[in-house]
C-alpha cells in the first residue's frame, strides 16, 4: 500500500474514533497518543478498525513506545497489500 | 401499573430535565426498554422502563425540568388502553411543544406536507435510522409520518438519500462533540455548517471563528450531542452579534439550555463540597510491581486480534473489584452516621471525555465479572459515556469508585471519595522505576495507587489492606 493510500486508512478509521482530529494539523514526527489526545481505548479501538478496514493487525510490539503518525503509516504501509 | 418516575442517576442528582420521548401514548413498552432522554448537569442519559405495559399517559413535556421522583408518564396495563388509542390524539403532549422543525429546515420543494408535525420522538427515530422525512410520503392521518413509514424507509434505503448538503443533520456522518460543543459555546447550529470532515463531519475548524479565549484550556465540559440537535437555530452574524437565522421558527418551549459546563462544574463543586466538609479523609499509598500483570497482558494480547485485547485499566478494575469483596468495609455507603455494606462490588469509574470533562458511570457488580467479561464492559461505558448516551443502569449508585490516569496521566492521583461511599481508588500512570528486588536494584513497570477513605467507616489499616489485596491480585494475573 502506498503511504498515502495507508494515510488515509488511518484518516477514515481515526474519524470514528475521534471525528475532531484533524491528520493535516497533526505532527507526523512526535508521540501520536498525546498529539491527538488518545488514550489507551482509543488507541485499541483504532488499532480494531484499522485490523477491520485491511487485515493488517498492528500490535504493541509492531512500533516504538510511543510512536509518531509518521512510523504508524509506514508499518501500515509495509504490512498492508 | 404505575407511574414511570423522575429517575435518580446519581447521588448528587435533585433534579432533572426531561428531554426526549422516545414512546408515544398508547405503545406497549417491555421492562428495561429506554423510553426517554434524561438531561442531567452532567450527562444525557437513556433512561429504561422497569416494568412492561402501555404507555397511558405523558404527563412532562420535553423541556421541562422536575425534581426526582415526580411522575413523568403513566404505565397501564398491557392492552388495556391500545384498542382506544389506535391513533395518537391530535394533541399529545409530545408534539405539541414542538413545531415542525424538519419541515422547516429541509428548504422546501419537496412533500414537506408529510413532515408539517413531527413529533420529537419520531424526529429522533429519523436520526437514529438516518432517513429524511421529507423524502417520505407518509401514511397516518393527514398524511403525517408514521413510525412504520421511517422504517421502512430506513429498510428499503441503506444509505442516506441525499438531502440538502448545507443543512445535513449531524446524526449521519456526524460532528466532532468537540466542534459540537464549540458550536454551542457560539451559538451555533452545527447543522447550519458544511463539513470539512469524512462524510461531510463537521469539525472545529469548519466552525467560525472563536470570539476569545482558548476553550481547549477551559476546565470541565461535557458532550452535548442531543441538546445541541435541539437547540434553536442561531448564527453568529459577521460582527458578532447574535441573529436569528430563522425567525418564522419559535424558540422550544423550554428556556435554552442552559451552559452544562456551568452546571456540570457546579455539581462537582456540590458534591465535592459536601465530601469535603463532611469527610474526614485518610489517604494511603503504594507502589505496586505490576511487572507480572504486564507481562502477562502482552503475552494475552499478543495472541490476540484487536477486539480481545485487554486493557491495564481493566486489569486494575478487576484487582480492585476483587480486593473490594476482601475489604468489605470499604465497600458501601455512609447512611444516617452508619456504614452499610453492599452486598455487591458496584465499580464506580471515572471516565474522561474527548474535549473536557468526567463522568463516572458503574460496572454493577464487577465482583462476579471475570477479566475478559469486566473489559468488555469497561468498553462499552467509555463508548457511551463518549459517545453521550449512558443508560440509567450505567448510572447506578457505586459502592466503591476508581480513578485511573492511565498512560497519559500524573504519577499519582489521591482521590476525593464520592458521598456516599466511604473510599476512592487511584492509580497513576504506569512508571518504569529502580526498586529493591531480591537484595538487588531493578528497573519494574510500577504504578502508585492510592487508598482514600472516610474515617467515619475506617482507618488506614482497612486502606492499607485494600491496597496489600490489589497488589496480591496483580501478582497473580493469570487468576483474574
Amino acid at each position: 500500500m502506498q503511504p498515502d493510500a495507508a494515510r488515509q486508512v488511518i484518516a477514515a478509521a481515526l474519524a470514528e474514533i475521534a471525528p475532531e482530529v484533524d491528520l493535516d494539523e497533526i505532527d507526523g514526527t512526535v508521540p501520536f497518543a498525546a498529539e491527538a489526545d488518545l488514550d489507551s481505548m482509543d488507541l485499541l479501538s483504532l488499532a480494531e478498525e484499522l485490523h477491520a478496514r485491511t487485515g493488517v493487525d498492528i500490535g504493541d510490539g509492531d512500533l516504538p513506545s510511543p510512536w509518531s503518525l509518521d512510523q504508524l503509516v509506514a508499518e501500515l504501509a509495509r504490512r498492508a497489500d | 401499573m404505575g407511574d414511570f418516575t423522575m429517575p435518580s442517576l446519581g447521588a448528587d442528582m435533585e433534579r432533572g430535565t426531561l428531554s426526549e420521548w422516545l414512546v408515544a401514548e398508547g405503545d406497549e413498552v417491555r421492562k428495561g426498554q429506554i423510553v426517554a432522554v434524561i438531561e442531567t448537569d452532567k450527562s444525557d442519559v437513556e433512561v429504561e422502563v422497569f416494568e412492561s405495559g402501555v404507555v397511558a399517559e405523558l404527563l412532562v413535556a420535553p423541556g421541562t425540568e422536575v425534581e426526582v421522583g415526580t411522575p413523568l408518564a403513566r404505565i397501564g396495563s398491557p392492552g388495556a388502553s391500545r384498542a382506544g388509542n389506535a391513533e395518537p390524539p391530535a394533541d399529545e403532549p409530545s408534539t405539541a411543544p414542538e413545531p415542525a422543525r424538519i419541515a422547516t429546515v429541509s428548504g422546501g420543494g419537496r412533500r414537506g406536507h408529510a413532515t408539517a408535525i413531527l413529533s420529537p420522538i419520531l424526529r429522533q427515530l429519523a436520526d437514529t435510522l438516518r432517513v429524511d422525512p421529507d423524502s417520505i410520503d407518509g401514511t397516518g392521518p393527514g398524511g403525517r409520518l408514521t413510525r412504520a413509514d421511517l422504517e421502512g424507509a430506513a429498510a428499503t434505503e441503506p444509505t442516506h438519500p441525499p438531502t440538502s448538503p448545507t443543512r445535513l443533520r449531524s446524526a449521519g456522518g456526524g460532528s466532532s462533540p468537540y466542534a459540537r460543543r464549540l458550536a454551542a459555546e457560539l451559538g451555533v447550529d452545527v447543522a447550519d455548517v458544511s463539513g470539512s470532515g469524512l462524510g461531510g463531519a463537521v469539525r472545529a475548524r469548519d466552525l467560525p471563528e472563536r470570539a476569545s479565549g482558548d476553550v481547549g484550556a477551559e476546565s470541565a465540559q461535557i458532550l452535548r450531542q442531543r441538546s445541541e440537535a435541539d437547540a434553536p437555530d442561531e448564527v453568529i452574524g459577521a460582527d458578532g452579534a447574535d441573529e436569528p437565522a430563522e425567525p418564522a421558527e419559535p424558540a422550544p418551549p423550554s428556556a435554552p439550555k442552559k451552559d452544562r459546563s456551568a452546571a456540570m462544574r457546579q455539581a462537582i463543586a456540590r458534591l465535592m463540597t459536601t465530601a469535603n466538609r463532611e469527610i474526614p479523609h485518610y489517604h494511603v499509598l503504594s507502589t505496586l510491581d505490576v511487572h507480572d500483570a504486564v507481562a502477562w497482558l502482552d503475552h494475552h494480547n499478543a495472541s490476540h486480534p484487536p477486539a480481545e485485547r485487554i486493557l491495564p485499566a481493566a486489569v486494575l478494575l478487576r484487582a480492585t473489584a476483587l480486593a473490594a469483596t476482601q475489604v468489605p468495609e470499604l465497600n458501601g455507603w455512609w447512611e444516617d452516621d452508619a456504614f452499610v455494606p453492599s452486598p455487591t462490588v458496584d465499580l464506580g469509574v471515572a471516565v474522561s471525555l474527548r474535549g473536557g470533562g468526567v463522568v463516572t458511570p458503574t460496572i454493577a457488580d464487577a465482583g462476579s465479572l471475570t477479566l475478559v467479561e469486566t473489559m468488555e464492559a469497561l468498553r462499552g461505558l467509555v463508548a457511551r459515556a463518549r459517545r453521550g448516551n449512558l443508560r440509567s443502569a450505567d448510572l447506578a449508585n457505586a459502592s466503591l469508585t476508581v480513578t485511573n490516569l492511565g498512560e497519559q496521566g500524573a504519577e499519582e492521583v489521591i482521590g476525593v471519595i464520592h458521598p456516599p461511599q466511604v473510599a476512592i481508588v487511584g492509580f497513576g500512570r504506569p512508571v518504569d522505576r529502580v526498586v529493591a528486588l531480591d537484595g538487588m536494584v531493578a528497573v519494574r513497570p510500577t504504578i502508585r495507587a492510592t487508598v482514600s477513605g472516610d474515617h467515619r467507616a475506617t482507618d488506614g489499616h482497612a486502606g492499607s489492606l485494600l491496597l496489600a489485596a490489589i497488589a496480591k491480585a496483580l501478582d497473580h494475573p493469570a487468576v483474574l
